[in-house]
């Protein structure tokens, strides 16, 4: 019996290994060094990924007969999900001295939930893409549930049945996949679509409704956004900043993978996502307006920003992947900048009331300063990254022919200024009522610093790196 | 008949590996009899009394990690059916498992989770 | 394994169908939708929702035996969906005791404080 090693190429893996071997050390070293040394472990385990991403940037190897590939694509996403985790890792440092407990299982957790997220963005086949779907997931139920107050068990609690209930449904598509073309590779699932004798259209068209409910909940798009609200403000507030930044970029990298490569030729799914994606943008836009708590405004605003990158799953894949790979990067800068100075300026995880913002710029300059930069951002105002994202999303999705969602995003983003520039309002314009605490240390200022500095600076010189992304294309 | 030899011999030695350990056990354990060990075996319950009680938390814990270890196991099944063909390299892939299960079990050893009070 | 793949396709000798395993699929995974959207005990909820995977489950082994003689990819897909659901329970069943711990009950309605 001849036998021929499986293709395993593990130079390939090398940022997902360096991620998983940093968590097992970080799930042992605690019984014997302090909390703090676990943090830089963590830190320097992420940076070393980091660099290994780069380092592997156009090489484009693949391992596990192509069921792994560490594409742009995914090297892109890596990157960005590394980001993402790097500043959940610095925020949490300010959480010890603000007195919250934060255990030091909180590190090997979120390392494990990013070596998921690492396993969805590069996973070319849907076993792998379910594997780092579910290990991102797991991880992330237990995060949001972390503190012991009735309100993160009630967020743990909440994100768990429904995040369980909508990975069954996401398993019994993939099912229903599964059985109209007979196989798992998503390039293989779409050449199965498109051969002759392919005759099971309409199982393959249930089964792609499926999977898209099952992403939508994961990626908070209306009307499977019920949980985000509750989950969001009840988790703790590190947790939060990680959940809606490197949890949405990895289910989107899945989602774009899934219905840009697998069952771009599948059709039934693409009118139910434009009603998705026309009431996210509604839903997430107008419920942010009327919320007086910070926290629970920037959840619904996450709400709202599923809605513009869900744009990008439903145009063409030459120009949705690097979009929306590109709007994710500045996102995860902006809204985890965002959650940072939220971290510092409130004293415990319930968030912070808008109101109490006032005169933050006279008494805070720095934190007031970067947090109007994320706010603007986020709301799109040029020259920032934000204005540029959404700009090419937009594109994207208008030279595919969706000019009427295009219109709405337009729109309901102009609505979206109301409640990002509200509390930039307050800042500078009110006196201080009353005395916030701060809790940021040396490093969260640096990385505010840094964050606005790469906000600003993807959207001043956005052809430097989106000239980069243009590699991403399919 | 020759084929059925293999099966014979592992019976005995199975067999024999139980009778072996219920006579040592037998001759060098130690023998301390109390009321509560002489009683029925009802894995841990009250064999006389209701049959609704609460468990202590701690018990779900153990059963929690059970499922986990469990279900690990499973992944062995392909691998021993197709170990012959796999070779050295299958090999060191399930060693590379084990660790990582034995990360786990390394942890709920340290936490104290398997020392019950 | 490849005895209870015989097993299976000795079904389709005997006049069972792939789709029938399909239909059956499909309620299994009603019954389990169902059991998650009437429950209010978050155990029950959890029940149901292992269903609903069984479910899934069973169409995969059922494809995989009736189509694909060669491989046995469903199969694989449904010893990885027994992990994920172990894992599942083990985390759910965690999450469970530390609100049973603070709340005294596993209600949906002892979760309703941040509802506005």
């Amino acid at each position: 019996m001849n036998f021929v090693a499986p293709d395993v190429n593990y130079y390939s893996m090398l940022p997902f290994i360096t991620v998983l071997l940093t968590a097992v050390f970080a799930t042992i070293l605690p019984f014997y060094v302090s909390r703090k040394a676990i943090a830089g472990l963590s830190a320097v385990g992420l940076l070393v990924a980091l660099a290994a991403s780069i380092g592997l940037w156009n090489t484009n190897l693949s391992s596990f007969y192509g069921a792994y590939r560490s594409d742009n694509f995914a090297l892109g996403f890596g990157i960005v999900l590394i980001v993402g985790a790097l500043i959940a890792v610095i925020s949490s440092v300010d959480v010890a001295k603000r007195g919250g407990t934060m255990q030091a299982e909180f590190f090997a957790i979120l390392l494990y939930a990013v070596s998921g997220t690492m396993l969805l963005a590069s996973a070319h086949d849907l076993i792998v893409l379910l594997i780092g779907f579910e290990v991102m997931s797991l991880g992330v139920y237990v995060l949001s549930s972390f503190q012991e107050t009735a309100k993160s068990e009630e967020a743990g609690m909440k994100y768990f049945l429904l995040g369980g209930f909508a990975s069954a449904i996401l398993i019994f598509g993939i099912a229903l996949v599964f059985g109209a073309t007979g196989k798992f590779g998503l390039e293989a699932i779409n050449t199965a679509v498109l051969s002759p004798e392919f005759k099971n259209s309409s199982i393959a068209a249930v089964g792609a409704l499926f999977i898209l409910i099952g992403f939508g909940f994961k990626v908070a798009m209306a009307p499977f956004h019920q949980w985000t609200p509750d989950v969001y403000t009840g988790a703790p507030t590190v947790v939060t900043q990680f959940m809606s930044v490197a949890v949405k970029a990895a289910a989107f990298a899945g989602f774009l993978h899934i219905f840009g490569l697998a069952l771009q030729n599948v059709s039934g799914w693409q009118t139910p996502l434009q009603f998705l994606i026309a009431l996210t943008l509604m839903i997430g836009n107008l419920a942010a307006l009327r919320q007086s708590n910070l926290k629970r405004m920037l959840a619904y605003s996450s709400v709202a920003h599923a809605g513009y990158v869900g744009l990008a799953v439903l145009a063409s894949p030459s120009q949705g992947f690097s979009s929306a790979l590109y709007y994710l990067g500045i996102y995860t800068l902006m809204n985890a900048g965002a959650f940072a100075v939220l971290n510092v300026l409130s004293k415990d995880d319930d968030g912070l009331e808008i109101e109490s913002l006032a005169g933050l710029g006279s008494s805070k300059p720095l934190l007031a300063a970067t947090l109007t930069f994320f706010l603007l951002s986020l709301a799109g105002i040029p020259p920032l990254g934000g204005f540029i994202g959404k700009y090419l999303i937009f594109s994207a999705a208008a030279s595919s022919g969706y000019y009427g969602l295009v219109i709405l995003a337009a729109l309901t983003s102009a609505v979206s200024l109301a409640y990002y520039l509200r509390p930039i309002g307050l800042m500078y314009f009110r006196p201080r009522v009353t005395v916030l605490p701060d809790f940021s240390g040396r490093s969260t200022r640096v990385l505010l610093v840094v964050c606005a500095a790469g906000v600003l600076i993807l959207g001043l010189v956005p052809n430097a790196v989106y000239g980069l992304l243009e590699l991403v294309k399919k | 008949m020759n084929e059925f030899l293999h099966v014979f011999i592992m019976f005995l030695v199975a067999g024999g590996i139980g009778v072996l350990a219920l006579i040592v056990g037998a001759v060098l354990g130690p023998k301390k009899p109390s009321r509560t060990k002489l009683m029925a075996y009802e894995s841990g319950n009250d064999p006389i009394g209701s049959a609704r009680e609460r468990f202590p938390v701690h018990f779900y814990l153990v059963a929690m990690l059970f499922i986990i270890f469990d279900i690990e196991t499973a992944f062995f099944y392909p691998l021993a059916v197709s170990f012959n063909k796999l070779g050295t390299f299958a090999f060191w892939e399930a060693l590379a498992f084990v660790v990582l299960v034995a990360v786990g079990y390394f942890y709920i050893l340290k936490k104290g989770v398997l020392e019950w009070k | 394994m490849e005895s209870i793949l015989s097993t299976i396709r000795s079904f389709a000798n005997n006049g069972i169908s792939l789709q029938q395993f399909l239909i059956l699929g499909g309620l299994l995974f009603l019954v389990g939708i169902y059991g998650v959207l009437t429950r209010r005990n978050l155990i029950a909820i959890l029940m149901s929702v292992e269903i609903m995977l069984n479910a899934a489950m069973l169409n995969f082994v059922a494809v995989s035996a009736y189509t694909d003689t060669v491989n046995i990819n469903g199969h694989l897909f449904a010893l990885f969906i027994v992990a994920i659901a172990a894992a599942e329970v083990a985390v759910g069943l965690a999450i469970f005791i530390n609100v049973f711990r603070s709340k005294g009950g596993v209600l949906t309605d002892d979760l309703m404080e941040m509802k506005q």
